[in-house]
C-alpha cells in the first residue's frame, strides 16, 4: 500500500460525531447535513465513494470490524452495512481537488536570464584584465564540456530527486562533481598538449566546467537565489571592471572577486555533496543512457554557442565594447526564453483542463506555442538590430550576418527547451544531428568543391537543425499525453 | 511483519525445513507429486524488497524446494540486486518493470481503428462498473497486442485520450446527488489513460512456460497469471494477503485526486480483481477475512480456499523473564497505516495510571514516510512523553525486542494476517492489537482486541494488562499455543504443496 496516501488517516476529531452516532443517525433518522454540523470522520468517503465496497473499507478503518457490525448493528457484515450507507447518504463531492491554475511566466523568469548572464560578464572581465589572454582552445572547451556536465548533472539530480531520496541526490552531485574536475582536468591536459597551454589553461578550464556543474547541483536544489546572491559581488566588480576599466578597480582586484564569487558557488553546492558507495538500484540502465543523451546535447549546444559567438569574427575593428555587445542578443534574451517557456507550458495546461476534444487542444496550443516563439524571436531580432546599430554608429561596420546566426541559435535553443519539456529528447538530438550532418557536408564541399564563407556554412548548418525542430515540435505539442 | 526491522540482507534469515511433495501417486492412471515449474509473481515485493509478502515468498521457495521458482517480479523500475538470498530452486529472475525502465513512448494522433474496438469495450466497462461486459474479452484482446508494443502506443495517442474522456463522460454514480457532479477534463482522460499504460505493462511480459502460475497479489501481477493462462493454458493460483482492492479504495481516497479521475481508476481495480477472480482456478487468500472481501468482489465462494501465514514457533523463546518496570512494545515500520500516533496518545493515558511504564517503539522509517516520522515525534514532544517513550528504529534482533516487554501492541488500521502478531504470540507475550483484517483470525481468544484509533480503548487494554501478570501469563500461554497448533510454518506449507500438486495436475 502506498504510504502517501496514509498520511491522510485522520485522527479523532472531536468536533466530529462519533462514527456511530453519525451512522444511526445516518440510516435510522436520515440525515441532513445540510449546515455541515452532521459531520463525521467517514462522512466524506460515505458522500463521495464511487461503490459500496469503497464504504465498506472506509468503515473498517474507522474501527468498525466485522465483529462490531455483527454485534451492534446486526447485520451480516460490514459490506452490508455499507451498502445501507450507500443508500441513505446522496452523493456529494465535498473535497474536489481543482488543479492549481497554472502560472503564465514573469519577471522571475526573466530574472532568472539575468543569472544566466551572470557567468558571462564575469567571465569577460577576468579575462580582459588577466595578464596573458587564455589559450584559444579553452573556453570553447570548457563552455561545451561544462555545458554537457551540467546538463548530465541536472537531469541525474532531478531524476534522482523525483524518487524521494534526498541521500542518494547528494552521492549522485557528488559524482558528478568529481567526474566534472577528473574529466575536464584530463581532458584539458591532453587538449594543452595538442593545442598549446600550460597548466593555468588546465586550470582555468577545470575551474570553468566546475562552476557549471556546481551551477546544476544548485539549480536541481531549488536553491538559484543563493546562486543570485554569491554571484553578485562577482558581477557588480565585473560590470565595474568592463564599464570604468583599471581606473575604479585593479585588474588582480577584480579577478580575486570574481573567482571569490565563482568559489563560493561550488562551495555552496558542496552542501549538496556525499561521497560514498551509490546503491546500483539509484540509477538505471535506461537513466545512464538518457543522462547521456543529455551530455551530448549539452556538449552540442556548448559547441553551437561557441562556433556562432566565439567562432565568427565579423568585426575588423578592435572596439573592445563593440566585441562584448555581439554576443549580447542571446545572452540577454536569455530571460525571455524562460519567461515564454514558462507561458507556453501554463497554456497548455489551461487547455488541458477543458473538456474540449483533442483535436481542438492541437489546434489551439499549436497557437500557443506560435505565440510563444514568435515573442521569442521578435525579443531576439530587436535585440540583434539595436546591437547592429550601435556596432554600426562605434566601428562603422555592419554585422548583420553574424547577428543573423545569433538569431537563429536563440530559436534553435528554444525550440530544443520546448521538445524538451514535451520529453522529446530523441527528437532533439536528431535536430542538432542534422546540424552537424549539413555542416560535416557543407565543409566537405568547401574543401573540395568549391570554398563557402563560415558564416554560410554555419547559417544553412543551424537552418537545418530549426527546420527539423520546428517540424517535429509542430508534431509534438499537438499530442496530449506529451504534456 | 518481521523483516522491515531487520538489516536489509536476508542472508541471516533462518532457512525454514523444505516440506518434500507427497511421494508420487496415482490419480486416474496419471502420476502426481512431481518436482513442478512454478512461476510465482510477485508486486513490489521478493525478491527485491523486506516485508511480510517478501517472507511468505521466502517461506514458499524453499520450503517447497523440489519445485522450481521462476520469479517475475513486478517493480517500480528495474530490480537491480535482490535483496534476499535465493536458493537454487529459484531458476529464474526476472523484472517486469512499470514505471522507469521503459523508454518512452510516442503516440501519434489517430488510434488505430482495430485498437479501438478492442479498448472502447474495456473502458466502457470500467466506466459503467459493467459486471457481465466486455472487460474479460478486451483484456484478453489488449494481451495479444501488447506483446508487440502496439498497446502502448495505441494508448498514448489523442485517439486513445478522446475514449477515454467519452468513457469517463458516461460514468454515472448511481445514487441521488446532491450538487454538481465535477466533468472530466482532458487532463483527467489524458492522466487515466497514462497511467493504464503503465498498469498494463504485465501484459506485454512474455509468459513463462510453467506448470502453475502463483500470483502473490491481485493486480498488476494477476495480468501476468492471465496473460500465461490465456496463452499457455498455465494454471492460475492467486494468493492475496492484503485486500488489493481495499488498498486501493484507501490510497485513492476523496480529495486526493479529481474524482472523475478517482472513479474510473477505482472501477478499473474493481474491474481487474474481480477478472482475476474469475480467471484463478483457485484463490488461497491469506485470511478468511480476506475471503469476505473476495467474495464481496464476485469471487466464486467453490474456488476460495483461505491458507493462513505461519512461522517457526522454535525461534522464538518463550521463557526469557519479563522486565521488572512496566514495559509495551510496539513493533513496526513507522507508517501512517501502522497508527503509531494511537500508540503514542495510548502511552500517554497509560502513564497517567501506571507509573513509571515505558514504550520501545521498535522499527525503521521507510523512505517517504520521514515526514510522517516527524509528526510522530513532534506528537511525543506535544504529549511530553520525554524518554518513556523511545523511538528505537532498527533493531538487530526483533525477538529480543519482543521479549524486552511485558505486552507487544499492535495498532494497525489495516492488516492482511500479519507474521507480527503470530512471532509475538510465539515469544511468550502478551498481545493487544487492533482488530483489523484478519487479526482476530490469529489472535481470537489469546489476546485483546482493540478498535483501531481508539486510544482510550488501547490505553484501557494495556493498562489492564500491565497490572495483571496473571492474566498476561495465561494470554501468553494461549498465544504460544495457538501459534504451535495453527500457524507453524509446515501447516502453510503442507497446503499449498497439495494445491501445487493439484493444479500440476491439471496442467499435466
Amino acid at each position: 500500500m502506498s504510504a502517501a496516501m496514509l498520511g491522510r488517516v485522520a485522527a479523532p476529531d472531536t468536533d466530529e460525531l462519533d462514527v456511530h452516532e453519525w451512522i444511526a443517525m445516518t440510516i435510522r433518522d436520515g440525515i441532513d447535513e445540510s449546515d455541515g454540523s452532521a459531520r463525521s470522520r467517514i462522512s466524506t468517503v460515505c458522500s463521495e465513494a464511487v461503490d459500496p465496497l469503497e464504504v465498506a473499507a472506509a468503515l473498517e478503518v474507522a474501527g468498525l470490524s466485522h465483529a462490531v457490525v455483527t454485534e451492534r448493528y446486526e447485520r451480516a457484515d460490514v459490506f452490508s452495512l455499507a451498502r445501507a450507507l450507500w443508500s441513505a447518504v446522496p452523493f456529494r463531492v465535498r473535497s474536489e481537488t481543482t488543479a492549481p491554475v497554472a502560472a503564465s511566466g514573469g519577471i522571475v523568469d526573466l530574472a532568472r536570464g539575468l543569472l544566466y548572464i551572470a557567468p558571462a560578464v564575469m567571465l569577460l572581465a577576468f579575462t580582459s584584465t588577466a595578464d596573458r589572454p587564455l589559450e584559444s582552445w579553452v573556453l570553447p572547451f570548457a563552455i561545451s564540456w561544462g555545458w554537457g556536465l551540467g546538463q548530465l548533472a541536472a537531469f541525474l539530480g532531478y531524476r534522482v530527486q523525483g524518487r524521494v531520496d534526498p541521500r542518494r541526490l547528494a552521492v549522485v552531485n557528488g559524482r558528478c562533481l568529481i567526474a566534472a574536475v577528473v574529466s575536464t582536468g584530463a581532458l584539458a591536459t591532453v587538449a594543452a598538449d595538442l593545442f598549446g597551454g600550460e597548466g593555468s589553461s588546465v586550470v582555468a578550464a577545470t575551474a570553468l566546467v566546475t562552476f557549471m556543474v556546481a551551477s546544476a547541483v544548485l539549480l536541481v536544489k531549488g536553491e538559484e537565489l543563493w546562486s543570485a546572491v554569491l554571484l553578485a559581488p562577482g558581477v557588480v566588480i565585473a560590470v565595474v571592471v568592463l564599464v570604468g576599466g583599471d581606473e575604479v578597480i585593479t585588474g588582480s582586484t577584480a579577478r580575486v572577486v570574481i573567482a571569490a564569487s565563482a568559489a563560493a558557488v561550488a562551495v555552496r553546492a558542496l552542501r549538496h555533496v556525499r561521497i560514498r558507495r551509490l546503491r546500483s538500484r539509484s540509477l538505471q540502465r535506461l537513466d545512464l543512457l538518457h543522462a547521456a543523451g543529455h551530455l551530448v546535447r549539452g556538449c552540442l549546444c556548448g559547441i553551437a554557442a561557441s562556433v556562432v559567438i566565439i567562432g565568427i569574427d565579423p568585426l575588423s575593428s578592435d572596439d573592445t565594447v563593440s566585441r562584448a555587445l555581439l554576443s549580447s542578443p542571446l545572452l540577454v534574451t536569455l530571460g525571455v526564453m524562460e519567461w515564454q517557456l514558462r507561458t507556453f507550458r501554463a497554456g497548455a495546461l489551461r487547455l488541458l483542463q477543458s473538456d474540449r476534444s483533442t483535436d481542438e487542444f492541437a489546434g489551439l496550443v499549436s497557437k500557443t506555442s506560435s505565440r510563444s516563439i514568435g515573442l521569442y524571436v521578435t525579443s531576439i531580432s530587436i535585440a540583434a538590430l539595436g546591437v547592429a546599430a550601435v556596432i554600426h554608429a562605434r566601428t562603422g561596420e555592419w554585422v548583420l550576418g553574424a547577428l543573423f546566426a545569433q538569431v537563429l541559435l536563440g530559436t534553435v535553443f528554444f525550440l530544443e527547451l520546448i521538445l524538451l519539456a514535451l520529453n522529446q529528447l530523441r527528437v532533439v538530438l536528431r535536430g542538432w544531428l542534422v546540424a552537424v550532418l549539413v555542416a560535416a557536408a557543407l565543409v566537405g564541399l568547401s574543401s573540395l568543391v568549391v570554398p563557402l564563407d563560415r558564416l554560410l556554412i554555419v547559417v544553412l548548418s543551424l537552418v537545418a537543425a530549426l527546420a527539423s525542430l520546428a517540424a517535429a515540435a509542430r508534431a509534438a505539442v499537438a499530442i496530449v499525453t506529451n504534456h | 511483519m518481521k523483516q522491515p526491522e531487520r538489516p536489509t540482507t536476508a542472508t541471516s534469515r533462518r532457512i525454514f525445513p523444505a516440506v518434500v511433495p507427497r511421494a508420487p501417486r496415482s490419480i486416474g492412471g496419471r502420476a502426481v507429486g512431481r518436482a513442478l515449474d512454478v512461476s510465482l509473481v510477485t508486486e513490489g515485493t521478493y525478491p527485491f524488497h523486506e516485508g511480510g509478502v517478501s517472507v511468505w515468498c521466502d517461506q514458499i521457495v524453499r520450503g517447497l524446494a523440489p519445485h522450481r521458482f521462476h520469479i517475475d517480479a513486478i517493480t517500480a523500475g528495474v530490480g537491480g540486486e535482490p535483496s534476499w538470498r535465493l536458493p537454487s530452486n529459484v531458476v529464474a529472475v526476472r523484472s517486469i518493470p512499470l514505471w522507469d525502465a521503459a523508454a518512452r513512448v510516442n503516440g501519434g494522433r489517430r488510434l488505430d481503428p482495430a485498437v479501438k474496438e478492442i479498448l472502447e469495450p474495456l473502458l466502457m466497462a470500467v466506466a459503467t462498473d459493467d459486471v457481465d461486459g466486455g472487460f474479460l474479452p478486451s483484456l484478453e484482446a489488449l494481451a495479444d497486442l501488447a506483446s508487440d508494443g502496439v498497446l502502448a502506443r495505441s494508448l498514448a495517442t489523442n485517439g486513445a485520450v478522446d475514449l477515454t474522456l467519452s468513457a469517463m463522460r458516461s460514468m454515472s454514480v448511481r445514487r441521488p446527488v446532491i450538487g454538481e457532479i465535477p466533468s472530466p477534463t482532458l487532463a483527467d482522460a489524458a492522466s487515466v489513460i497514462g497511467l493504464l499504460e503503465h498498469l498494463l505493462r504485465p501484459l506485454a511480459a512474455d509468459p513463462v512456460r510453467a506448470d502453475v502460475c502463483h500470483a502473490s497479489s491481485n493486480g498488476a501481477g494477476a495480468l501476468v497469471a492471465m496473460a500465461s493462462k490465456w496463452q499457455l493454458g498455465t494454471p492460475f493460483l492467486l494468493t492475496e494477503h492484503g485486500v488489493y482492492l481495499r488498498e486501493r479504495y484507501i490510497e485513492y481516497a476523496p480529495g486526493s485526486m479529481p474524482h472523475a479521475r478517482r472513479a474510473f481508476l477505482l472501477g478499473y481495480y474493481k474491474r481487474l480483481t474481480a477478472a482475476a477472480y474469475q480467471m484463478a482456478d483457485t484463490i488461497a487468500p491469506g485470511s478468511d477475512y480476506n475471503r469476505r472481501w473476495e467474495q464481496a468482489n464476485g469471487a466464486s465462494r467453490d474456488a476460495i480456499q483461505p491458507i493462513h501465514n505461519g512461522i517457526d514457533p522454535g525461534e522464538f523463546n518463550p521463557t526469557t523473564p519479563e522486565p521488572t518496570r512496566p514495559t509495551l512494545v510496539w513493533a513496526g515500520r513507522i507508517d501512517p497505516l501502522k497508527d503509531v500516533k494511537t500508540m503514542l496518545r495510548a502511552f500517554a493515558l497509560v502513564r497517567e495510571k501506571v507509573p513509571g511504564a515505558t514504550l520501545r517503539i521498535v522499527g525503521g522509517t521507510p523512505l517517504g514516510n520521514e515526514e510522517y516520522r516527524r509528526e510522530c515525534v513532534e506528537l511525543h514532544e506535544q504529549l511530553g512523553l520525554g524518554a518513556s517513550a523511545v523511538f528505537e528504529g532498527r533493531v538487530r534482533s526483533i525477538e529480543e525486542a519482543y521479549a524486552s516487554g511485558n505486552v507487544v501492541v499492535a495498532t494497525s488500521i489495516s492488516e492482511g494476517f500479519p507474521y507480527a502478531v503470530l512471532e509475538a504470540m510465539a515469544s511468550g507475550r502478551a498481545m493487544i492489537a487492533t482488530d483489523v483484517g484478519g487479526v482476530w483470525e490469529a489472535i481470537d481468544e489469546a489476546g485483546v482486541l482493540v478498535a483501531p484509533q481508539d486510544d482510550r480503548g488501547l490505553a484501557d487494554a494495556c493498562i489492564r494488562l500491565l497490572r495483571d501478570p496473571q492474566e498476561r501469563s495465561r494470554l501468553a500461554a494461549a498465544g504460544r499455543e495457538r501459534v504451535r497448533s495453527r500457524f507453524r510454518v509446515e501447516l502453510c506449507l503442507e497446503r499449498y504443496a497439495e494445491l501445487y500438486d493439484d493444479l500440476g495436475t491439471r496442467a499435466a
